[in-house]
């Protein structure tokens, strides 16, 4: 930590602001601080208003001389001759984003059951039900089975105060109102220090002779994973990406972690079962975390579960925020074996109606 | 920084990440096509927003993107490690846009004398940050000169360190420091100046 005399320094500053965890002692001045806090909160401001514009960065124009082998071998031909002619050959293919796979396996299946799915628009969602969702307002949806329930998810455009403003897939603004009451939380990278003995953890994994290989690691899923016994689910649920034959078969395990060690831990599964699981250095790791309002970056996904009020205002009992990047390859999609994408799910019991577990069942369901 | 490929951080625990993308430099050295292609899906977006970000012009920005990936290619045998390759990157970057602004007789904002220039104007008062909401902030931030902005967007959209973030600007952590403070400060003036012409 970098403490001043008495304050912090504008890197844990810019910490809290960007929602990087701060130490202990950092924290613990914060929280006593008026001055710091004030300081960070306008640090958040200032950020937020750098993202927004960022966050309206388009992409690249096609960059066509991506290989294609043949056509990189045109182009390093004119690098390599100093011809700064480096012209484009092939369609631009925009990176795909992609996610918490594993947790997403599941928690697709929770959403679909909450009937939230189709009114939810990450990109290439597709109805959960063939009833589909019931709409309380525009852009905002009713959680089918909580009756006190609605909800809306997309892109936060704007956060003034304790109000945010989230623009739907479908291109409408919807006005979420948050109070001290509101559960607020924020995925942020992590790293496998986070993961230690009585981590609760989603785990997706891929299986190689007989050895089961961490690819990522949700952490801070408690709720959910409580629940996963609910859900008539074998400990390793194969799960085909994409259904194109794209990467590995994947699985996912999930429980509380013991035996935490370099290359690997145990999971402990609600049935009692343990899990060897092995990480390499290619495994992920994402945290779901407490966060402040003020926290929340415009132009990252983020879900709102609460309650419409006549003027279409959505009173949130939870907001949860994805950080939109690349964590997990393969084709950003995940189809369950026999089934349509994201369906199949009808008749599975959902997770309850705890606004927090709509909301994290939706943030990781969406692709 | 929402776009795909942004994350820096996300390709896998940050040690393991970074030795993963060191070897891709390497296969760039030994002219690898496809791993210069995975570096640009890796970090490109993050690129362009930045150069974006602070020179405002699309078509020069995507030059300027063009023109980094070239010298990556060019110079992935230079890389040392001492810096993480996204950072490496950002800083070609920089050059490169410097050198197309220079080209372009655009004005160029010289690192030296700006940081400690005292301002004319009374302090900022910061409180008006309390009162504003995002959308002024971001379009006051637009407003700002071009080294106050190319530093908030490192500090706070690039995931990067203070210390990443002096590296690329090749200036002292503490004048990243004073930076930042002046263009916060900036920023104060530009939304006060705004709120009484309303």
């Amino acid at each position: 930590m970098n403490l001043g005399p008495t304050h912090l320094d504008i890197e844990d500053l810019l910490m809290e602001a960007n929602g990087v965890p701060l130490g202990e002692e950092a924290k613990a001045h914060l929280a006593a601080c008026p001055a710091c806090r004030s300081d960070a909160d306008r640090w958040a401001i200032v950020a937020s208003g750098v993202r927004q514009l960022v966050a309206a960065t388009p992409a690249p124009a096609p960059a066509s001389w991506l290989p294609d082998d043949s056509a990189f071998g045109h182009s390093v031909k004119h690098v390599n001759s100093d011809q700064h002619d480096w012209r484009p050959t092939r369609t631009w293919r925009r990176p795909r984003r992609a996610y918490l796979a594993g947790a997403a396996a599941v928690l697709v299946i929770a959403a679909g059951s909450y009937g939230l799915a189709a009114g939810f628009g990450g990109p290439g969602t597709q109805p959960a039900t063939s009833a589909g969702p019931r709409t309380v307002s525009a852009g905002v949806t009713a959680v089918s089975g909580c009756s006190a329930l609605d909800a809306t998810s997309g892109t936060l455009e704007q956060v003034n105060g304790t109000n945010l403003v989230i623009k739907t897939s479908d291109g409408q603004s919807v006005t979420v109102a948050t109070s001290a009451s509101t559960k607020t939380s924020r995925e942020v990278i992590g790293s496998l220090d986070d993961i230690g003995d009585g981590t609760q953890v989603v785990v997706e994994s891929t299986e190689s002779n007989g050895t089961i290989v961490a690819q990522s690691v949700g952490v801070g899923m408690a709720s959910i994973i409580a629940k996963l016994k609910q859900l008539p689910i074998p400990p390793v649920l194969p799960v085909k990406v994409g259904g194109t034959g794209i990467g590995p078969q994947l699985g996912l395990v999930s429980g509380t972690v013991a035996d935490a060690g370099a290359g690997g831990f145990t999971v402990v599964e609600p049935n009692g079962a343990r899990v060897p699981v092995t990480t390499t250095t290619l495994t992920t790791v994402t945290l779901l975390t407490a966060a402040n309002v003020s926290n929340l970056k415009t132009g990252e996904f983020t879900v709102a579960v609460g309650t419409s009020g006549t003027s279409g205002t959505l009173g949130a009992e939870s907001v949860e925020q994805e950080a939109i990047s690349p964590k997990v390859l393969p084709n950003g999609r995940l189809r369950l074996p026999g089934t349509g994408q994201g369906g199949g799910t009808a008749g599975l019991p959902n997770l309850g109606c705890s606004a927090q577990t709509v909301a994290t069942a939706t943030l990781f369901s969406v692709d | 920084m929402s776009a795909p490929g942004s994350s820096i951080a996300s390709v896998g625990t940050a040690a393991g990440a970074e030795s993963d993308e060191a070897h891709l430099l390497r296969r760039v050295a030994a002219g690898d096509g496809p791993a210069l292609a995975e570096l640009y899906r890796l970090h490109g977006q993050v690129v362009f927003a930045q150069v974006l970000f602070v020179i405002g012009d699309r078509a020069l920005a995507e030059e300027v993107l063009q023109d980094t990936m070239l010298a990556v290619w060019r110079q992935a045998g230079t890389f040392r490690g001492e810096s993480r390759v996204a950072t490496w990157m950002i800083a070609i970057a920089r050059r490169q846009a410097r050198d197309r602004l220079r080209r372009h007789r655009l004005e160029v904002v010289e690192d030296k004398g700006l940081v400690n220039r005292p301002s004319p104007d009374p302090g900022p008062d910061l409180v008006v940050l309390d009162r504003s909401d995002i959308a002024d902030v971001a379009a006051a931030i637009q407003g700002l000169g071009r080294s106050h902005r190319e530093v908030l967007g490192l500090a706070l959209t690039a995931e990067l360190t203070l210390a990443e973030v002096a590296e690329i600007l090749e200036i002292p952590i503490g004048t990243v420091k004073s930076r930042l403070a002046a263009a916060r400060a900036a920023l104060c003036r530009t939304l006060d100046k705004e709120r009484e012409h309303r």
